[in-house]
């Protein structure tokens, strides 16, 4: 097995709380929520598992050696996959063989599936996976068009809003990053720095 | 469509910049050796974070050295050592100039027709070289230049249609970097969004160009109202960009990793920011 603290990022020498941070940050970043729909899920959920069992190591380690530190925030992550899993592969029995076409990545035969059924037929979970089939082909305009359509059909159904929400969440923090207002903090650097280069001081 | 791919330099730490530039030079010269002194010209932020990415991802540890500067005699600065990554970077370079050159023929005005013949001239044997290399990535802008040119003749393509060409290639060409196939994924997934971004980077940047000279631009195609049409672009490069970070946290990356963060967290949506401003009032600065 790899190094435990190789996987966390942490010195050996790390004391338990740090450990913990590491383990928090890294479970935040590859946590299924962030991953739902995404044609890479299955490489999110093995990173994730690698972290636990590094996290899990560690405890057992140190409780061994008699450091007595040992509170597991582990299990909290693992169930909150399952319950995806299982929504995922649920769903009202028309689409069932859709559904399972898309987690198979056969986005083609699924949409060649999609595109089959009469345009009266096309409710909220028709909208959905074709939102889904989009946002795993990369085709992401098309995408947050059919999740809105799906969502507005049916505002109360938790996996079509979670599935709109993870795009646009991502779309707003990106806005802020970049936002004028930093910018206008640099601005005076970048100044200052093209003319350090004018000089011939830079690169 | 170059040179919409870079950092946010005030937020790199000095360091961090030292080894970015130090792999741009690189990359400079790099071409110079592999494909005569011209080939300098292509160098671009791009195929920088390309080599980049590659190093970053590879076990070979790249070495960095103060050298005299190939373009500007005065100047001594940190290069990059040449390695795999550089070679692949500079070979693909040249591969997507060939096609840029073959695209100006195709559909530009009458001198850049001329001068895109000439270039297609100069680079024949290059060309050659990287497409006996390369020839699934070469058949891939084949393809897909094709493909594009039918796309943009056609009224009802969609946004995501028309950035699926571009969106291809880059994908083809990122997906060189790694043999394992889960890596190979997530490489390509990025590639793909990449491409997205660079396509529909290029496309508001050229806006008024556009409009001006009635050429086709899908965003002017999908909103009649130009300050529509910046909208729409803004929310669907930050939408791409949004994606990309989220298939750059799967990488297990050995180095470089705060520099790549950098480009596509920061930098991306700062050459955004630009671009949505009238030609005339973004900065110019140099880097």
């Amino acid at each position: 097995m790899t190094d435990p603290y190789k996987v966390l990022g942490v010195s050996p020498h790390a004391t338990d709380d740090e450990v913990k941070d590491a383990y928090r940050r890294l479970a935040r970043k590859y946590h299924p929520d962030n991953y739902v729909n995404n044609p890479l899920s299955d490489l999110a959920t093995e990173k994730m598992k690698e972290i636990n069992e590094a996290y899990d190591e560690i405890q057992r380690q140190r409780k061994g050696s008699g450091s007595g530190y040992g509170q597991q925030s582990y299990g909290g992550y693992q169930q909150g996959y399952g319950g995806y899993r299982q929504q995922s592969y649920g769903g009202s029995g028309q689409f069932a063989d859709i559904r399972r076409l898309i987690n198979l990545n056969r986005l083609a035969d699924a949409e060649e599936l999609l595109d089959g059924v009469a345009s009266g037929s096309r409710g909220a979970e028709w909208n959905y996976l074709k939102g889904v089939v989009n946002y795993r082909k990369g085709w992401l305009d098309n995408a947050v068009t059919y999740l809105n359509t799906a969502c507005s059909m049916e505002p109360g159904n938790m996996e079509y809003r979670q599935a709109l929400n993870q795009l646009t969440q991502r779309q707003q923090g990106y806005a802020q990053a970049g936002g004028t207002s930093m910018c206008e903090v640099c601005a005076s650097l970048y100044c200052a720095n093209a003319c350090c280069n004018c000089m011939g001081g830079g690169c | 469509m170059f040179g919409y791919v870079k950092t946010c330099t005030p937020q790199l730490r000095l360091c961090e910049w030292e080894a970015y530039r130090g792999i741009y030079c690189g990359l400079c010269r790099t071409l110079g050796r592999r494909f005569g002194p011209l080939a300098r010209l292509t160098l671009s932020y791009d195929f920088t974070f390309y080599a980049m990415l590659e190093m970053a991802l590879g076990e070979e540890t790249p070495t960095f050295q103060r050298r005299g500067c190939g373009v500007n005699p005065l100047r001594r600065c940190l290069h990059c050592e040449e390695n795999e990554a550089l070679s692949h970077a500079a070979d693909l370079a040249v591969l997507s100039l060939w096609y840029k050159a073959e695209d100006t023929i195709e559909d530009g005005g009458l001198w850049s027709r001329c001068g895109g013949r000439l270039l297609r001239l100069m680079l024949r044997r290059q060309y050659r070289r990287v497409a006996q290399q390369y020839p699934t990535v070469d058949a891939v802008f084949a393809g897909e230049m094709q493909r594009q040119r039918e796309l943009e003749q056609r009224p009802d393509a969609g946004l995501d249609e028309l950035c699926e060409p571009t969106a291809k290639m880059t994908a083809a060409m990122l997906g060189l970097i790694s043999g394992e196939a889960g890596e190979r994924r997530i490489l390509e997934r990025l590639g793909y969004l990449l491409g997205r971004y660079i396509y529909m980077a290029d496309a508001l940047d050229d806006r008024e160009k556009d409009r001006k000279h009635g050429d086709f631009n899908p965003f002017l195609r999908i909103e009649s109202d130009p300050g529509e049409a910046v909208r729409h672009a803004e929310g669907s490069l930050l939408l791409t960009i949004g994606e990309m970070g989220a298939a750059l946290d799967l990488l297990e990356l050995r180095r470089f990793s705060p520099i790549l963060e950098n480009i596509i967290r920061l930098g991306l949506s700062q050459t955004v920011e630009q671009l949505k401003l009238p030609p005339e009032q973004r900065r110019k600065h140099k880097e």
